[in-house]
C-alpha cells in the first residue's frame, strides 16, 4: 500500500456550476477513481484528500468544464515477491484462487506444498494435508511470484510452497 | 545430382549413386571437369594433321626461313635446349631454364676464352684438335639439325612441349577452379521439358535406355544428358545443342507433354539446377519420420530398424484399422465386387476418409474381421492383412522415398500419443522416445535462440550456468552468466543451451498448437514449461523453445478474419451470440439462449454493435455495455456486461471457466452490485445534475424517463372490486402484464388477478391502476417537475378536503399535468388546463389573448403543450387584465372583457359558468367557481356557486382566481415561497396579479420542494393548496360570500401562512424532532447551507428561536448523523429554512407540525408517502398528511 499523489481529469456538466461545484468535483472524483486500477499505480483504494481541484476550463462545444485535480490516494500495487494474506475464493484441481482485497491471486497446484493434495471428494473442493486444509474462505499467506498488469486489472500468481507460507489461523 | 539418387535425397553419399542416368551424368560431369584440356588436345590433333598434309606449302617455307633465322641467331641455345628437352623430359622445366641460362653463359665464356686463346696464344695441338673436333662436331650437328628439323617438326616440338604442361595440369581434376567448370555459350544448352508430375524419374530412365538403344544407329540421340530434380516436380532437364534434338529425344515418351514448349534454361541458372544441398541426416533406430503417402500420410512413425544400408527402413506407427468395415471387406480374400471395394479403399486411403489412429487390439480386430484374420506370431505380435503388428503398433518396411525424413518436427501431442501406446511396456522404450523428443527439441532450440534470451546450459562442462545470451556465432553461443563470480562471457555449444524461464514470468507461445497464448509461468520442469493462460485460466505445458517472454500485456491476437474475441455477432436472423473462444479458423459462440456454437467466420452473418444499447436491470435502472452487473437470481454470477441484445445480456467474468467466462442472462435478472448500497438512481455526478435548477421551470427539458411499466405498482394498496375476492384489500406483490399477484391483507393469501378487478386504494378512494399516479417517482425524488406535478396531484387528491376537493381528487388532471401520458387528458380532460398553463410559461409571455378556446381544446387534445401554448394565454389575458375583475363589474363584463378573447369563454362567462359543468365547462366551471370546484369542476360544484354569477362577478373572486392562477403557475415552476405570497397580494389587489406573471416564472423553477416532500405538503390539509394554489382554494372556499381579499387568507386556516410555511416556521416550538439539513429554496434555486454541517446531516432540534419577520428563525440542532464525522454530536444553530423534518417510522412517535393536532406527540400507526395514521388518543386514530408529522428523537 502506498500513498501517492495522483491526477485525475474531471469533466463537469455545466449544471453543476455554482456554489457547490467543489463538492461535486470531490464527489465525482471519489466516484471516478476509487476502486479503479491502473497498471502504473495499481488499485486506487481510497482518496485521502484533494490537494488541488485545479482550474476549470470550459471546453468548447459542450460546455463542460475540465478540472485537472490533484489528489492524494492510497494505492495498492502488488509486487513480485510480496507476501500477502489472502482469502481463498475458489479451489479447483489446478490450484486455488485467492483474493487480497481487489487483487486476485492464483496459486497453482504446482506451487502448493506437495504434501497438500487436491481432494475433490470433500464437500468443498480443497487442498488438504494431514494438518492443514485449504478450501474456500480459508485464510492463506502467500507470496507473489508473478503479476500480470492489465489496463483495468492486476492478476497475480502466488506460491505457498515456501517456509512460513500457507494457512494462517 | 542428388536428385537422381532414388528417393534418398541427402541420405546416402552422392558417390554411391550408380544409377544409369547418374553414370551418364557423371560421365558428362567428368568431361566438363577436364573440359578445356581434353578439348584442346583434340584440336591439337586436328591441327597437327593439317600441318602434315600441307607440309610443303609456301607458308611452310616461310616458316622455315624464319626458323632458320632464329636458329642462326642463337644456334647454340636452340641445340642445347633441344638436347636438354630430350634428355630431361621429366625435369622441372623452370629449373631447367635457369640451369640452361647458366650453362649457356658458361659455354659462351668457354668459347670466348677459347677464341681469345686461339687468337692470342699458340694452342696446343691437342687442344687444337679438340677444338677442331668440336667445331666439326658442331657443324655436323647443326647440319644434321638443319636437315632434321623441318618446320613442322619444330612446331610440333613446341606444341608438344606446351601440350605436356597442359596435360600435366589436367591430372588433378579436383582442383580445377570452379569457374572453369561453369557452362558458357559454347556448351550445350539445358532445356526444360514439361512432363507429367511424378513421372520425371521414369522419363529420365526412358531417355537413357533410348539413348543407349540408338547409340550406334544412324540416328543416335543428340542429347548429352538428362536429369530431374525432385524439388521441381513436373519437369525434366535435357542437355542438348538445340531444342529440336530434345524434341526428337523425348518424342514418343509417355508422360512428356510434347505440346508444351521446351524452354531454354539461362546459362546462369544451369549450375544452380545441379547444385546439391549437402545435408547429412542420420537415420537411426528411434528417429522420427513421417509417412508420405497413402492412408498414413503425414502420420508420425518411428524407425525401428535400418536395412540394406539405408535402402529400407522398418518403421512403426499407430495403425488406422477400419473397425467398422463394410460387409464385403470382412471376408478377406473373398470375391467382392471390385468396384465397390476400390471406392471404399480409395476413401479409406485418403486423409479425409481414413479411420482414426488406434492401437492395434487383437481382440477387437478379431471381433470385426474374424479370428482367422489374425495370426499370432509372438507373444504380442500379430499379422493382420499382411501387416505386422506388435505392441499395438504397426511395423512395416518402407523405402526411404516413402518417408519424409526432413522437417519431421513431431509435436508434443503426437509423441505423447505415440508414447502412450508403449507406456505399458518397459520404460526403456519410453525413455528412448523422450530422449528423441528432447533431442529434436534441442535441435530446434538452437534455431530459436535470440540474443537477449535468458538461457541456461544444461549439459557439458558449464552445466548449470545461466545467463543472458549475447550473441550467436554458428553453432556456438556467447553467454554472459548471471552468476556473481563469473564475469567473463563464456562460449558454449548452442545445442547444450536452452531457454530459461522463471516462475511468474509472463510468456507467450511462439509456435505450436497454443501459438499466441500468453500466461504466467507456473513451473519449469527441464524443457517443459507450464503456464497459466491469461485467457481461460487453463494450464498449458509447452516446450521452452516455443516460449518467449512477452513484454506485451494481455492476450493474444484473437482475431480470425474480421471477428475477434467477445465480438457480438449475428449467426442468423434470430440468433446472435458472443464469441468467447477463437480457434485457428473457427469461433465458439454463445448465443442468447445459452447454446454454444462452433462457427467458421463465413457462417457469421455480421458483427453487431451494442455500445449504444441500453438495458433495464432488475431495478429498472439503465445499464449498458461495460457496466459491472451481478445476477439477482440464480448463480449470482457477476461480470462485466459485454453486450445487450433485446432482453438478454452477455456478461463476462474471467473466473468463470465455462465458455471462456462469458455467460448470458436476462436483463431483468441483473442489477448493479452496488444498487443496495447506493440506492437506486444515484450514479455519481455524471451528466446532468438532477438537482440543478431547471432554468425555465419546464419539465420537458429533463431526460424523458423510460416507461416504467407497472412494476411501480408493486407494494401498492389495492382493493378488489370484482370476482370472488371483491371487497378485499391487498397489496400488489408482483406484476406480469395486466395480471397482478395480490396479497390479501386479511388472509395473507396471494392471488393472481387481472388488472380490471383491482382498484388502487388511495386515501380511501379507488382509482384504476392505470391511472397515472406517479407516487413512486415523487417519493424517489427524481425531481422532475413533471413527476412532481404528478405527485402533487396525488397529494392533492388525497387531501381530505371534502367533496369539492374530492372531485378534484378524482380528476387525475393533476397527474396529467405531467403531460407524460396522453391518457390523463382523456379522463382528466377538465383540469389539464391548469397544468398546461402552469407548465408553459410561454403562453403568458406571448400574452396572446385571442385564443381562449384553448382551454377547451386543451382539455380535449392529448397534447396540451403543443396546442395549449397558444391558447392558454386566454387566461392570461384575463389575468393580465385584472381590471375587469378589479373593476368589480359584473362577471359578465369581466368575462366579456377577457372575452375579447374567444367566444367560448365569452359564452361561458356570459352564460353563467354553471354550464361549465359540462365538459370543457370544467373550466368554465372552474372560472366561475373559480375554482370553486378546484378545477375539478364537477357540475355540482359548478352549480353550487359557479351557477351563481355573483360569486363569480366579485372582483375579488375574479382577482383571486386569476391571481391564483398566476400563482399557481408560478407555484409550479417555482417555489411556493415566492408564489405563495404573491397571490396574497394578488388577491387583495388585482394589481399584483399582473406582477407575478413573468417574474415568477423566471425565478420560479425549483420544483425540488415537491420531490423533497417538504413540509409544504405536510402543511395540513388545505395548506398544500395554500402553498401552491393557495389562491385558488382561497377563492373557492371563500368566494361565495366574501370578496376576494379575505378569501385568500381564509381558506388556509392556520397553515394559510404560506410564507411562514416556506420559512418552515411550523418547526418553531418543535423539540426533539429529527430534522435533516437540506438546501433552502429561494427564487434562485436551492441554496445550500453554507455552515459546516453538510447537507443530508440529520439532527435533533434542541430548541428553536423565533424571530421577527425579516430575520430567519433558527433551530439549535444536535447533529446525529453527518458525512463529516467531526460535527456529529455537536450543537449547531441552523436556520429553519434549511431544515426539513424527517418522516417518522411506523410505530414510532411523531410530532405533529400542523393541523389540529399541531404540537402533539403522537404514535404513528402506519405511514406512507401521503398519509399517516396517528393515534390521537386512546383508541382513536386519525389520518393526517405525512408531511405534517415529524419524527421524534427516540434516543440513539
Amino acid at each position: 500500500f502506498l500513498q501517492k499523489d495522483l491526477h485525475h481529469t474531471i469533466l463537469l456538466h455545466p449544471s453543476y456550476f455554482g456554489s457547490r461545484m467543489h463538492q461535486h468535483i470531490e464527489q465525482k472524483l471519489h466516484a471516478d477513481v476509487e476502486g479503479t486500477c491502473s497498471g502504473e499505480y495499481g488499485y486506487i483504494i481510497a482518496v485521502l484528500d484533494v490537494i488541488d481541484v485545479g482550474v476549470g476550463l470550459v471546453s468548447v462545444g459542450n460546455g463542460q468544464a475540465e478540472f485537472i485535480t490533484t489528489y492524494r490516494a492510497i494505492v495498492f500495487k502488488p509486487f513480485k515477491g510480496e507476501v500477502l494474506d489472502s482469502v481463498v475464493t475458489s479451489v479447483n484441481k489446478m490450484g486455488f484462487f485467492a483474493e487480497v482485497g481487489p487483487l486476485q491471486v492464483f496459486v497453482s497446484a504446482h506451487l502448493v506444498h506437495p504434501d497438500m493434495k487436491f481432494d475433490s471428494t470433500a464437500a468443498n473442493a480443497c487442498f488438504a494435508s494431514q494438518d492443514q486444509v485449504i478450501e474456500k474462505d480459508t485464510h492463506v499467506r502467500l507470496k507473489l511470484v508473478g503479476t500480470r498488469v492489465d489496463a483495468t486489472e492486476i492478476f497475480a500468481i502466488g506460491t505457498i510452497k515456501e517456509d512460513h507460507l500457507g494457512v494462517i489461523d | 545430382m542428388s536428385s537422381t539418387a532414388i528417393g534418398t535425397t541427402g541420405v546416402r553419399n552422392v558417390d554411391e549413386d550408380y544409377d544409369d542416368d547418374t553414370i551418364l551424368q557423371r560421365e558428362r560431369a567428368r568431361l566438363k571437369a577436364s573440359g578445356g584440356a581434353e578439348e584442346e588436345e583434340e584440336e591439337d590433333g586436328d591441327f597437327e594433321g593439317g600441318g602434315d598434309e600441307d607440309g610443303d606449302g609456301d607458308e611452310d617455307e616461310e616458316d622455315e626461313d624464319e626458323e632458320d633465322e632464329e636458329e642462326r641467331g642463337r644456334p647454340k641455345k636452340r641445340s642445347k635446349k633441344h638436347r636438354k628437352a630430350r634428355v630431361s623430359q621429366f625435369i622441372d622445366f623452370e629449373a631447367e631454364v635457369s640451369e640452361d641460362d647458366g650453362d649457356e653463359d658458361e659455354d659462351e665464356e668457354l668459347l670466348g676464352d677459347a677464341r681469345d686463346f686461339i687468337d692470342e696464344n699458340e694452342v696446343k695441338e691437342s687442344d687444337a684438335a679438340l677444338r677442331a673436333l668440336r667445331d666439326h662436331q658442331r657443324l655436323d650437328r647443326r647440319q644434321q639439325e638443319l636437315s632434321d628439323s623441318e618446320a613442322a617438326e619444330i612446331a610440333d616440338q613446341i606444341r608438344d612441349r606446351y601440350r605436356q604442361s597442359a596435360t600435366r595440369y589436367t591430372g588433378d581434376l579436383d582442383q580445377v577452379p570452379q569457374r572453369l567448370l561453369m557452362p558458357d555459350v559454347k556448351d550445350p544448352s539445358l532445356w526444360q521439358v514439361r512432363v507429367r508430375p511424378g513421372r520425371e524419374r521414369d522419363i529420365v530412365f526412358s531417355l537413357i535406355r533410348k539413348a543407349r538403344d540408338l547409340e550406334y544407329t544412324n540416328h543416335p540421340l543428340e542429347i548429352m544428358s538428362a536429369f530431374e530434380r525432385s524439388s521441381l516436380p513436373g519437369m525434366i532437364y535435357v542437355e542438348a545443342r538445340s531444342a529440336a534434338h530434345v524434341r526428337a529425344a523425348t518424342n514418343g515418351l509417355v508422360g512428356v507433354f510434347i505440346s508444351n514448349p521446351i524452354n531454354l534454361v539461362p546459362i546462369e541458372e544451369m549450375s544452380s539446377l545441379l547444385r546439391i544441398k549437402k545435408k547429412e541426416i542420420n537415420i537411426e533406430p528411434g528417429s522420427w519420420v513421417r509417412i508420405r503417402r497413402g492412408r498414413y500420410q503425414g502420420d508420425l512413425a518411428q524407425v525401428v530398424h535400418v536395412f540394406d544400408n539405408g535402402e529400407r527402413y522398418a518403421v512403426k506407427y499407430i495403425p488406422r484399422i477400419d473397425v467398422s468395415p463394410q460387409d464385403d471387406d470382412r471376408s478377406l480374400g473373398g470375391n467382392k465386387t471390385a468396384g465397390k471395394k476400390r471406392t471404399r479403399n480409395a476413401l479409406i486411403n485418403t486423409v479425409q476418409g481414413r479411420p482414426p489412429q488406434r492401437a492395434f487390439n487383437a481382440e477387437e480386430i478379431a471381433k470385426v474381421y474374424g479370428v482367422r484374420s489374425i495370426n499370432r506370431t509372438q507373444k504380442r505380435s500379430f499379422t493382420f492383412q499382411g501387416d505386422e503388428y506388435a505392441h499395438g503398433y504397426c511395423i512395416k518396411d518402407y523405402k526411404p522415398s516413402q518417408l519424409a525424413i526432413e522437417d519431421v518436427q513431431p509435436t508434443l501431442e503426437e509423441i505423447t500419443k505415440f508414447s502412450a501406446l508403449g507406456a505399458g511396456e518397459d520404460g526403456a522404450a519410453n525413455k528412448m522416445d523422450l530422449n528423441v523428443i528432447r533431442e529434436a527439441a534441442q535441435r530446434m532450440a538452437t534455431s530459436v535462440l535470440q540474443p537477449g534470451d535468458n538461457v541456461e546450459v544444461f549439459e557439458g562442462q558449464q552445466t548449470g550456468v545461466y545467463g543472458v545470451l549475447q550473441s550467436i556465432s554458428g553453432d556456438n553461443v556467447l553467454i554472459k552468466p548471471s552468476l556473481k563470480d563469473m564475469d567473463e562471457v563464456i562460449e558454449v555449444v548452442a545445442k547444450s543451451v536452452r531457454k530459461r524461464f522463471q516462475t511468474g514470468e509472463h510468456v507467450k507461445v511462439m509456435s505450436g498448437k497454443n501459438v499466441d497464448e500468453t500466461g504466467l509461468v507456473l513451473t519449469v520442469n527441464g524443457n517443459n514449461v507450464t503456464f497459466l493462460s491469461d485467457t481461460n485460466q487453463q494450464e498449458i505445458t509447452v516446450f521452452a523453445k516455443d516460449l518467449r517472454t512477452a513484454a506485451e500485456v494481455g492476450t493474444s491476437n484473437n482475431m480470425v478474419g474480421n471477428y475477434g474475441l467477445h465480438d457480438f455477432v449475428s449467426l442468423d436472423q434470430t440468433t446472435v451470440g458472443v464469441i468467447f473462444a477463437t480457434g485457428r479458423d473457427s469461433f465458439r459462440v454463445l448465443d442468447q439462449y445459452g447454446n454454444v456454437h462452433t462457427v467458421q467466420p463465413h457462417q457469421i452473418a455480421m458483427r453487431r454493435e451494442s455500445k449504444k444499447t441500453i438495458g433495464l436491470d432488475h431495478e429498472r435502472q439503465q445499464f449498458k455495455a461495460g457496466d459491472n452487473m451481478v445476477e439477482v437470481e440464480g448463480a449470482g454470477r457477476s461480470g462485466v456486461v459485454l453486450h445487450i441484445y433485446s432482453f438478454s445480456a452477455f456478461l463476462h467474468n474471467r473466473t468463470i471457466k465455462e465458455n471462456g467466462g462469458v455467460f448470458v442472462t436476462q436483463c431483468h435478472n441483473i442489477s448493479r452490485p452496488d444498487a443496495l448500497r447506493r440506492g437506486a438512481g444515484t450514479r455519481g455526478p455524471n451528466g446532468f445534475n438532477p438537482h440543478a435548477p431547471n432554468p425555465n421551470g419546464m419539465s420537458v427539458s429533463g431526460p424523458v424517463p423510460e416507461n416504467k411499466g407497472n412494476f411501480r405498482l408493486i407494494g401498492a394498496l389495492v382493493t378488489i372490486v370484482l370476482g370472488g375476492y371483491k371487497g378485499y384489500d391487498g397489496t400488489i406483490k408482483d406484476v406480469n402484464g395486466t395480471t397482478y399477484r395480490v396479497e390479501i391483507q386479511s388472509t395473507r393469501k396471494v392471488i393472481t388477478i387481472g388488472q380490471d378487478s383491482l382498484r388502487r386504494k388511495i386515501n380511501g378512494m379507488l382509482k384504476k391502476l392505470d391511472e397515472p399516479v406517479e407516487d413512486r417517482d415523487w417519493r424517489n425524488g427524481a425531481g422532475f417537475s413533471s413527476n412532481r406535478n404528478g405527485g402533487w396531484g396525488g397529494s392533492g387528491g388525497q387531501t381530505p378536503s371534502g367533496g369539492r376537493f374530492g372531485s378534484g381528487g378524482k380528476t387525475p388532471g393533476w397527474g396529467a399535468s405531467s403531460g407524460r401520458t396522453p391518457n390523463p387528458y382523456a379522463d382528466g380532460g377538465k383540469t389539464p388546463a391548469w397544468s398546461s398553463s402552469s407548465k408553459t410559461p410561454n403562453p403568458y409571455a406571448s400574452a396572446d389573448g385571442g385564443k381562449t378556446p384553448a382551454w377547451v381544446s386543451s382539455s380535449k387534445t392529448p397534447n396540451p403543450y403543443a396546442t395549449d401554448g397558444g391558447k392558454t394565454p386566454a387566461w392570461n389575458t384575463s389575468s393580465r387584465t385584472p381590471n375587469p375583475y378589479a373593476s368589480g363589474t359584473s362577471g359578465g363584463d369581466a368575462w366579456n372583457s377577457s372575452a375579447r378573447t374567444p367566444n367560448p369563454y365569452a359564452q361561458d362567462g356570459g352564460r353563467t359558468p354553471a354550464t361549465g359543468g359540462s365538459g370543457r365547462g370544467g373550466w368554465g366551471g372552474g372560472e366561475s367557481g373559480a375554482a370553486s370546484s378546484g378545477w375539478g369542476g364537477s357540475a355540482s360544484n359548478a352549480d353550487s356557486f359557479g351557477g351563481t354569477s355573483p360569486s363569480y362577478t366579485p372582483s375579488g373572486g375574479a382577482g383571486g382566481w386569476s391571481g391564483s392562477r398566476e400563482t399557481d403557475a408560478g407555484g409550479w415552476g417555482s417555489t411556493p415561497a415566492v408564489t405563495a405570497p404573491t397571490p396574497g397580494g394578488g388577491v387583495s389587489t388585482p394589481a399584483p396579479i399582473s406582477a407575478p406573471t413573468p417574474g415568477v416564472y423566471g425565478g420560479a423553477p425549483t420544483p425540488a420542494p415537491y420531490s423533497a416532500a417538504t413540509p409544504l405538503y405536510g402543511a395540513p390539509t388545505p395548506a398544500p393548496y395554500g402553498a401552491y394554489g393557495a389562491p385558488t382554494p382561497g377563492p373557492m372556499s371563500v368566494p361565495y360570500g366574501g370578496t376576494g381579499t379575505p378569501a385568500w387568507g381564509a381558506p388556509t386556516p392556520g397553515p394559510g401562512t404560506a410564507p411562514a410555511d416556506d420559512r418552515k416556521e411550523y418547526l418553531l416550538g418543535a423539540k426533539d424532532v429529527v430534522v435533516k439539513v437540506v438546501p433552502k429554496y429561494t427564487e434562485h434555486g436551492p441554496e445550500p447551507w453554507n455552515g459546516d454541517v453538510p447537507e443530508g446531516s440529520t439532527g435533533r432540534i434542541i430548541s428553536t428561536l423565533a424571530t421577527d419577520v425579516g430575520f430567519t428563525s433558527t433551530a439549535s440542532l444536535m447533529i446525529l448523523t453527518s458525512t463529516h464525522a467531526s460535527v456529529i454530536g455537536s450543537e449547531r444553530p441552523i436556520p429553519l429554512e434549511y431544515l426539513e423534518p424527517v418522516r417518522p417510522d411506523e410505530g414510532g412517535r411523531a410530532y405533529v407540525l400542523t393541523g389540529e393536532y399541531k404540537g402533539r406527540v403522537v404514535r404513528v400507526r402506519s405511514i406512507d408517502q401521503d398519509d399517516a395514521f396517528i393515534e390521537t388518543g386512546p383508541g382513536q386514530a386519525d389520518q393526517i398528511p405525512t408531511r405534517s408529522v415529524a419524527k421524534v428523537y427516540e434516543g440513539p
